[in-house]
């Protein structure tokens, strides 16, 4: 523990309800504040990723997303801000979250994820949360995931349906394993109320919390597939396949003390 | 026999209805979904079938309560009564 940052009298403050929940005291707090954790993407999953991961305390976010604010964002993306539209979203997530709390670390990338800028983004971080909405994206940054075994939550939603899984690398399905081939007719718009994008997006925070601090079990080798429209909820199990071309020849790397790796 | 077969997502949205019910003595699971193919036309069917009218991997496939891995589509046997559900591949966020 002695490697953990300390926190301060403010952040004890700040964080004390949290640190009441079992098992996290002030040595999962730390934690938190010692993780990094990138996020793709901050529509109306990513960006309610980013604001839950920057209330909890974690203490440097890498998030990417390119473009500009849109009217057609606001009904989902609780980072931007109506008076930011036409401007960078990179901004106003950056003010957004740095008004929640200022002790977290923002690197502001104003790209989307390829091929191209996934290793590098990756290797600045402990996990990654992916929430971006094209499948190009989504295999990028599993197949940098799995280069670097960095633990990868993957959360997207449609409509009122959502899924969440996490992914360790050679231990646990990639996206890969669970889409072998680019899915067939997906389309770049898609049918979404914030409260549905948010409620996975909360579930994914959820997930990172579990990682990094050890705490409770994660979703691994399962889908959690959730169908809001009837409040039917179920996982599915999902299994490597030993001749996915990404993650086929990656064994586990030891376990540590966290759920992390 | 009665098959019944759910629809999640995309699947729902482009056949219209959230589930149907497909008769027939005896039935694969490859066979069903050419049988949806047919009953809910191209959109539906090139998300469900490749070129090669295979089931496209990428489907999560349950029957009743356990997974259908994509190889064994071809020789999986349907029973009167099982309940199918189809998974499509989702990427909003």
């Amino acid at each position: 523990m002695s490697e953990l940052p300390e926190l301060s009298d403010e952040e004890r403050s700040r964080y004390a309800w949290q640190m009441w929940t079992p098992d996290i005291g002030e040595e999962g707090q730390r934690r938190l504040k010692a993780a990094s954790v990138l996020v793709s993407r901050l529509g109306g999953v990513g960006g309610t990723v980013a604001y839950y991961l920057a209330a909890a305390g974690v203490g440097k976010l890498v998030l990417a997303h390119a473009g500009n604010v849109k009217p057609s964002d606001l009904n989902r993306q609780l980072l931007m801000t109506t008076n930011w539209l036409g401007n960078p979203r990179i901004e106003s997530a950056t003010r957004r979250l740095k008004e929640l709390n200022p002790h977290t670390e923002i690197v502001p990338v104003a790209e989307n994820i390829s091929s191209e800028n996934a290793d590098r983004l990756v290797s600045q971080v402990d996990l990654v949360v992916d929430a971006a909405p094209l499948f190009s994206e989504r295999y990028a940054m599993n197949e940098a995931c799995v280069r670097s075994r960095k633990p990868l939550v993957e959360s997207a939603m449609y409509d009122f349906s959502a899924q969440l899984t996490t992914i360790i690398p050679g231990r646990t399905p990639c996206l890969s394993c669970i889409y072998p081939d680019d899915p067939a007719n997906w389309k770049r718009e898609f049918p979404v109320f914030g409260a549905v994008s948010g409620t996975v997006a909360s579930l994914a925070a959820v997930e990172v919390i579990k990682l990094v601090t050890g705490v409770g079990t994660p979703l691994t080798g399962q889908m959690l597939w959730m169908n809001l429209r009837e409040m039917d909820n179920r996982k599915l199990p999902i299994e490597r396949r030993s001749d996915c071309p990404v993650c086929g020849s990656v064994d586990a790397e030891p376990s540590t003390d966290s759920n992390l790796g | 026999m009665s098959i019944r077969v759910q629809f999640e997502a995309q699947l729902r949205e482009c056949s219209g209805v959230r589930e149907t019910t497909v008769e027939a003595d005896s039935i694969s699971l490859r066979d069903l979904f050419v049988a949806l193919g047919q009953q809910f036309g191209q959109d539906f069917c090139r998300r469900i079938l490749d070129d090669q009218q295979q089931p496209r991997r990428s489907l999560l496939v349950f029957v009743n309560d356990a997974s259908v891995t994509a190889s064994d589509f071809e020789t999986r046997q349907l029973n009167s009564d099982d309940v199918v559900t189809l998974y499509p591949p989702i990427s909003g966020g």
